[in-house]
């Protein structure tokens, strides 16, 4: 689509929109009415996401047991954080699994793509067999690979044992086990949404670039990485966001398949936020440790953000 | 080509919307915030009368206020006619919502008393909510904050977490409970053990729905199998009898001794191991750590050794997954209450219950209880309902109804397991009462010294990742900064 074309389609009560031959309607009439269209979700966003979100803030600097009002206690929840060897702990494993799956899943996303992008027999069943797993709840995911994962009745387990790989115990309690399977799970789990969004990408490139750089006598490898890989690097921006997002948010499975243990060697914030809040009763102190989480979105979708913009394309 | 030769866009252009998208988004936060003042409201009037340390008169003195503020959304579990509870205001009985955990042979029981109560006088009305027990517990705290009338008036929970609840002023204190028989004849026929542990620091929170002593299930044909005639007395027969029934095949346990769970749910079973050995996690008082107690780090040293260097208990199981490998004949042994009974005959387990193993320092069963609370939210007329409640459920009628139902032992002194012919399995949980403990019961910090410091460390010890001693020693300081921050 060329910059002209998108420039024609550009939604009216942006600027840089002709507003010729619509009679009586002003760019002001027009930013209104768009700003009223708007208004239900702003609406919904303020009372369910950003209130939350404040309230969420000034709960950080109080001591809170949900029944008794909140007590202002100023930076204490903070200051307790700061040496609190479990929140450390927990920041440690948070980034440990963002970063493994975000990576891991990217790039085993794109290598996925690009194989399901060639044409093969049953590439329909395949291309459905790797999104099935984002469709499924992620607590029935979660129950599955504790089943498949067992030390006494997992299938893999089994599978495992027959080719010399022993997890002792089982592998969601190995304490060097366990944070390898939860991430395993994790990328699985998430790897079929980013297909599709590479497969979308991949699908939208135009052929003559292929068909030139094959002119110029480049090979499949190089194609891919002088056309393909910089051609992606919008959706690449999007899905890196995303799975970094949804990554550092990480909950169900790791509740459900090690409820944070073999000690803690799981928990990360927002399980750790679960136990504070909702065993220990403490939701001052949860609510500071999901403000850490907070800033640790903002700084890592900046910078990704930052990263990709130099790099966006437009083709 | 490479990506340096593409066009690229230059940076995104900077919006003439922006301040209006900022104005939009503080008039829907002023929105927001309006919205939810409501339930804030309720939650301060709920709790302007509250001390901030807990105490008898502190958890009672509020409900009257929230209960005629603003209404909160219902759990998704309620029952549909829970919603009009009129929570004691109108015409009519004073509805009394109920959330509960009971599950399996509990459940016709449970109802059948429910309703006998219902029809038994025209005052109250209890409406039945059964949920799950992590849900109930991750729900009750926030449904109480929400304020309204459609939250639970009375709701289940265990002894071992009564005292957070307590200490966070959640419950509502029910001394009247114990010292008015004449409104209340059938409290004083509870036992003494399970009235105690629904007292903290001198004052009653609970109301005693069941009562058990943990006992050592046994699946009789594998001792059958494995030569041994009688379930294991002391702790030198249990290592004996431990090796002969734990089978390994190929080089994993094809059969465990004992499925001895060791996570939060579970973490209850190894009590008796260590009370037997002469330690424990805390003191009797609630006040002490004992776990880096010589005697404790020896009754540990001796289970750990077992669990993970023989074998007789697989490693991180949860409650669930423990008893499923008693119930599927692939553990011999089980640290069990009257709830496994008909789930291990579902499995046609040839079942025997016996008490467990003695240790040097004899034999402390771990006593369970599950106990009726009260909100501290409750108004008047809903907290003079649960007790209603309560009293009704410990007489001698509904009594006969639950334990008949399920095997539990009756809550009675005045009962005997001869006052049921029909079950035998009521009598295999009590017989051990003189001597057995509660676990946690009145100790604000328990829930934090179990999950935070017991678990791990004891997870810890079973995946070599320390010593007993180094880990339990180091453990101990751990739990009682815990148990001093929370007096």
């Amino acid at each position: 689509m060329s910059t002209t074309e998108i420039a024609r389609r550009r939604p009216s009560f942006l600027p840089g929109h002709s507003n010729q031959g619509k009679k009586g309607r002003t760019p002001r009439g027009q930013s209104r009415a768009a700003w009223l269209f708007l208004s239900p979700s702003l609406l919904i966003l303020g009372v369910f996401v950003v209130y939350p979100i404040g309230r969420a803030l000034y709960l950080s600097f109080t001591r809170y047991s949900l029944v008794k009002p909140p007590h202002w206690i100023g930076l204490q929840n903070y200051s307790t954080l700061l040496k609190d060897p479990a929140a450390r702990n927990a920041i440690k494993n948070t980034v440990l699994y963002g970063a493994v799956t975000t990576i891991g899943g990217v790039v085993l996303a794109l290598l996925i793509a690009v194989l399901l992008n060639q044409r093969f027999p049953f590439r329909g069943i395949a291309r459905t067999a790797v999104f099935v797993p984002f469709i499924v709840s992620l607590s029935v995911v979660s129950i599955a690979w504790s089943y498949l994962l067992d030390p006494d009745i997992g299938l893999l387990t089994y599978w495992g044992s027959k080719v010399g790989i022993s997890a002792g115990q089982g592998f969601l309690v190995n304490p060097n086990l366990a944070m390898v399977s939860v991430i395993v799970v994790g990328i699985w789990k998430y790897l079929g949404f980013y297909v599709v969004m590479y497969l979308a990408a991949l699908q939208s490139i135009p052929r003559d670039l292929y068909e030139a750089a094959a002119v110029d006598g480049a090979g499949p490898v190089r194609r891919f990485f002088t056309v393909t890989w910089p051609l992606l690097s919008n959706q690449t921006m999007l899905v890196a966001i995303i799975a970094t997002i949804t990554n550092l948010q990480v909950f169900d499975q790791i509740f459900v398949l090690t409820q944070g243990g073999p000690f803690f060697r799981t928990e990360t914030l927002v399980v750790m936020m679960y136990r504070v809040g909702f065993q220990n009763l403490q939701f001052g102190y949860a609510a500071a440790l999901s403000w850490v989480l907070v800033v640790m979105l903002m700084i890592v979708s900046a910078a990704q953000v930052a990263y990709f913009r130099r790099r966006t394309v437009q083709y | 080509m490479s990506s340096t030769d593409l066009p690229t866009t230059p940076g995104k252009p900077r919006s003439p919307l922006r301040g209006r998208a900022v104005a939009v988004g503080v008039v829907a936060m002023v929105f927001g915030v309006a919205a939810c003042s409501s339930s804030k409201h309720a939650t301060t009037a709920s709790s302007a009368s509250e001390s901030t340390a807990p105490s008898a008169s502190a958890s009672s003195s509020a409900p009257a206020a929230v209960a005629s503020s603003a209404s909160a959304p219902a759990p998704s579990s309620a029952a549909p006619a829970a919603s009009s509870a009129a929570a004691g205001t109108g015409s009519g009985p004073t509805k009394l919502i109920f959330w509960e955990f009971d599950n399996g042979p509990d459940t016709p029981s449970m109802t059948s008393i429910i309703n006998n109560f219902n029809k038994s006088q025209s005052k109250y009305q209890v409406v039945d909510v059964n949920i799950n027990y992590q849900t109930l517990a991750q729900k009750i705290l926030v449904t109480m904050a929400a304020g309204g009338s459609d939250g639970p008036g009375m709701f289940t929970t265990s002894t071992d977490t009564i005292s957070q609840y307590v200490a966070n002023g959640s419950v509502a204190n029910l001394d009247d409970f114990y010292s008015t028989p004449a409104s209340y004849p059938d409290a004083a026929a509870i036992l003494p053990a399970a009235v105690a542990a629904s007292h903290i620091k001198g004052h009653a929170y609970a109301i005693p729905e069941n009562f058990f002593d943990e006992g050592l299930c046994y699946n009789k044909d594998l001792f059958a199998k494995a030569g041994i005639a009688t379930p294991p007395a002391t702790w030198a027969d249990f290592a004996t009898d431990a090796n002969k029934l734990t089978i390994i095949k190929n080089g994993r346990p094809s059969q465990y001794a004992i499925a001895l769970g060791d996570q939060n749910d579970t973490s209850q079973f190894w009590q008796p191991l260590l009370w037997n050995g002469g330690g424990g996690v805390v003191s009797d008082d609630g006040k002490t750590s004992l776990l880096g107690d010589p005697k404790t780090i020896s009754a540990l040293q001796f289970w750990v050794n077992g669990v993970k260097n023989l074998h007789w208990s697989p490693i991180g199981d949860q409650g669930p997954a423990a008893q499923a490998l008693f119930d599927t004949g692939r553990a011999a042994m089980f640290p069990c209450g009257p709830w496994v009974v008909g789930t291990a005959q579902a499995g046609h387990i040839n079942l025997g219950v016996a008490p467990m193993p003695a240790g040097p320092a004899g034999n402390f069963p771990w006593a369970g209880s599950i106990v009726f609370a009260v909100p501290s939210t409750d108004t008047p007329e809903q907290k003079a309902a649960a007790e209603a409640f309560g009293d009704f459920w410990n007489n001698k009628a509904s009594q006969f109804i639950f334990s008949n139902g399920n095997g539990y032992p009756t809550t009675r002194t005045d009962m005997t397991p001869a006052d049921f012919p029909n079950n035998p399995w009521v009598g295999s949980f009590s017989v051990f009462a003189s001597t057995s403990k509660y676990y946690l019961a009145g100790v604000p910090a328990g829930t934090q010294v179990n999950n935070d410091v017991f678990v791990p460390a004891l997870d810890k010890a079973l995946a070599g990742q320390g010593t007993v001693q180094d880990l339990f020693t180091s453990a101990s300081k751990a739990a009682q900064t815990l148990l001093d921050k929370n007096p």
